[in-house]
């Protein structure tokens, strides 16, 4: 923990009963930052949102928000403000007194308000929808609303409770464009609850992942696709091969590891590889878009191993195929990009292949 | 069916345009008994809507907080609770209305009780046959009737929006305000409405609980058809029935629009409320110069349009002051 820690969560726990929704949380959170939690539903990221806003209260732990202790603080009292995953737009006021909402306890002046609510409505571009009910408003625009609602009381940190789990795909996208654009403007602390990886990978500086209440790795988004620092995060963020092994040598930076039906591999050392002294069972892990299928000899100065091509499926800008290869249970997932159309490359089913890979491609895991 | 129900009501508006005439009636058709009726029991008409007024005053002033509790903060059984609310309709109308003539008697419980504590040394008087007899039993009577619909309105309140409130920066009871209380108005226009309608009307517990000139409309009604007078009886009955019709239709309105703008239902409520009460004031004034001979239906006429500009003008008087378009 440092000074420039804007937030801090220290060990943080919330118990059910005897269930743990947030195991021993612990991290910092900077200013300006956009950070996301991230993880399957029942994680405990919903949880660990609503004691930072004071919804809930840690059984253990503390929270501290720029420099205070807010712990026991009730969430009327504190500098954050919520975007809620309903909205949570009041159906009784129209969109001015629904922004308007927390700057009445100011006693601002008339003209003061109209300014503010003007510059709010200008900021989510719905200039001119003042006097409409929140039940004339679509799904985006209600999502605007309730971002407008929360950013005019200039929050120390804004959270978003999955906000745009409710709208459809080409929406979000957009959302999610005009979101990181707003946020830079505003420059305000996000913490950005979420289930979806693409959302978060595209979205954040820094994401945190959860499962069963523990957060698991805190890292960028590259660091977590590219260096997932167990199975569960390999695993929630995109798609990954999982194969069995044990480590024969440590040379340099990198670990040789004896792979079942791959052989003798190279695979970089992570940063902490304590988990790996030589003869210890490991995970080495591969994407699927890192590995490729070719006819006859792997490429130059990469690895290949012989197989069969299972099931194909032509995703449109890639193919997926599943090779099976002699001495080990489950097929490779394999995903290659599709060229130009004139380099059509593609394979059949029962055709005789090589997998090939390159030492990079590899991610040296701690077994489960 | 429709023959069964609308027969009697046509013998009835047939009745009420004849003249009973010593021990006969006269079949010639007249207003005379709605001129009378109105004439003569106006203050009795003002009279039962003050009653009934204040019984839903009261009444809705009990449930709310009672509603409010079962919804907020009873978190398991509250459908046992909810029928225990109803346990005052397991017993007979008859018997309540005894029951509390027993309690509030110059030597009933309450007089016992305090005189026996010594905190007073002579029965306090109006307890019993008193306006204030009949607001209380009235309002224990409906109590359920004004509870439940409250109840499902608050149990409707999406809990999210109190903490989109507490988030904003409001406390409990600034989020109450300007959250759940709007939110639940359409409950509140609902119980007026089911409290309001029967209580005017209301003939027994008037007469049992009531002080001397106690009665309300149904006593009028009542003592027409036992002094033999059978058409005022039946114009008396029509006119209570276009009264009370006429603001049911009014609250049944009010809830329409209550549930797309409680606030501005709150603003008319206010308005219909406020143009009742100087109604009386207009018609005193209207009577005491109105030449001698000049139909009751007109001065009705004149009174009824007065009202609905009343209404109008006092809505758009509230509206700028509360700064609403």
């Amino acid at each position: 923990m440092t000074d420039s820690d804007y937030i801090r969560i220290e060990h943080v726990t919330k118990r059910f009963g005897a269930f743990r929704a947030v195991d021993d949380a612990e991290f910092a959170i900077q200013q300006g930052e956009f950070f996301s939690l991230l993880g399957p539903s029942g994680c405990g990221k919903t949880t660990l949102l609503r004691m930072i806003a004071g919804f809930e209260f840690p059984t253990d732990g503390e929270i501290y928000i720029d420099g205070q202790p807010v712990t026991g603080v009730p969430a009327n009292k504190r500098p954050t403000n919520m975007v809620f995953q309903s909205y949570a737009i009041f159906p009784h006021l129209n969109v001015y007194d629904n922004i308007a909402y927390g700057l009445r306890k100011l006693k601002l002046s008339k003209a003061e308000l109209d300014k503010r609510v003007g510059e709010a409505l200008e900021m989510i571009k719905l200039s001119g929808f003042e006097g409409r009910k929140s039940d004339q408003m679509s799904g985006g625009q209600r999502q605007r609303i309730a971002l407008a609602r929360a950013l005019i009381n200039r929050p120390k940190v804004l959270l978003l409770d999955e906000p745009l789990g409710a709208l459809d795909k080409k929406l979000r996208e957009q959302m999610q464009f005009e979101l990181r654009q707003l946020q830079k403007t505003v420059g305000i602390t996000f913490i950005f609850v979420t289930h979806d990886q693409e959302e978060a990978l595209s979205l954040s500086d820094r994401i945190a992942v959860m499962q069963k209440g523990k957060v698991l790795q805190i890292a960028s988004p590259r660091e977590l696709y590219e260096s997932p620092n167990c199975r569960e995060v390999a695993d929630f963020i995109g798609t990954m091969n999982f194969m069995r092994g044990s480590v024969k040598a440590i040379d340099g930076k990198t670990a040789v590891v004896d792979v079942e039906g791959l052989g003798l591999v190279n695979a970089p050392l992570p940063e902490d590889y304590s988990f790996a002294p030589i003869g210890a069972e490991v995970l080495i892990g591969a994407r699927p878009e890192k590995l490729d299928v070719v006819r006859g000899a792997p490429h130059p100065g990469e690895k290949g191993v012989k197989g069969d091509i299972g099931a194909c499926a032509y995703l449109g800008d890639r193919n997926h195929y599943q090779v099976t290869i002699a001495g080990r249970a489950e097929p490779l997932q394999v995903a290659t990009e599709q060229g130009d159309r004139s380099t059509l490359a593609s394979f059949s089913p029962g055709e005789h292949v090589t997998v090939s890979w390159g030492d990079n491609s590899l991610v040296l895991l701690p077994k489960d | 069916m429709v023959a069964g129900l609308a027969a009697p009501l046509a013998i009835m508006l047939l009745y009420s345009f004849w003249r009973q005439d010593g021990p006969n009636v006269d079949t010639t058709l007249t207003t005379f008994n709605y001129e009378y009726a109105l004439t003569k029991y106006y203050p009795i008409f003002l009279r039962s809507l003050w009653i009934s007024g204040l019984v839903t005053l009261a009444t809705v002033l009990l449930a709310y907080p009672i509603a409010y509790y079962v919804a907020f903060h009873v978190k398991s059984y509250k459908f046992v609770w909810l029928i225990l609310l109803t346990i005052p309709f397991w017993t007979s109308y008859l018997l309540r209305v005894f029951a509390w003539r027993i309690i509030l008697a110059r030597d009933g419980v309450i007089n016992g009780t305090l005189q026996g504590t010594g905190l007073i040394d002579e029965p306090i008087n109006w307890l019993l046959f008193s306006d204030f007899a009949i607001v209380l039993t009235l309002a224990h009577a409906w109590a359920a009737f004004a509870i439940l619909p409250i109840y499902v309105s608050l149990e409707k309140v999406d809990r999210t929006l109190l903490e989109a409130g507490a988030d904003l920066g409001d406390g409990p009871v600034r989020s109450f305000w300007r959250i759940t209380f709007p939110l639940s108005l359409p409950g509140v226009i609902s119980a007026i409405t089911l409290v309001f309608v029967p209580t005017i009307g209301d003939y027994v517990t008037p007469d049992l609980v009531g002080g001397p000139r106690g009665g309300m409309i149904a006593k009028m009604v009542y003592n027409s058809f036992k002094g033999n007078d059978w058409p005022l009886a039946a114009a008396t009955a029509i006119l209570s029935m276009i009264f009370v019709a006429s603001i049911a239709f009014l609250l049944i309105q009010l809830l329409r629009k209550s549930i797309v703008d409680p606030l501005g239902a709150f603003v008319i409520a206010v308005a219909i409320a406020v143009s009742v009460y100087f109604a009386s004031f207009v018609l005193t004034l209207v009577r005491a110069n109105v030449p001698e001979g000049t139909p009751a239906i007109a001065i009705v006429l004149v009174l009824a349009i007065l009202f609905v500009v009343g209404v109008y003008y006092t809505v758009i008087a509230l509206r700028a002051a509360l700064g609403r378009s």
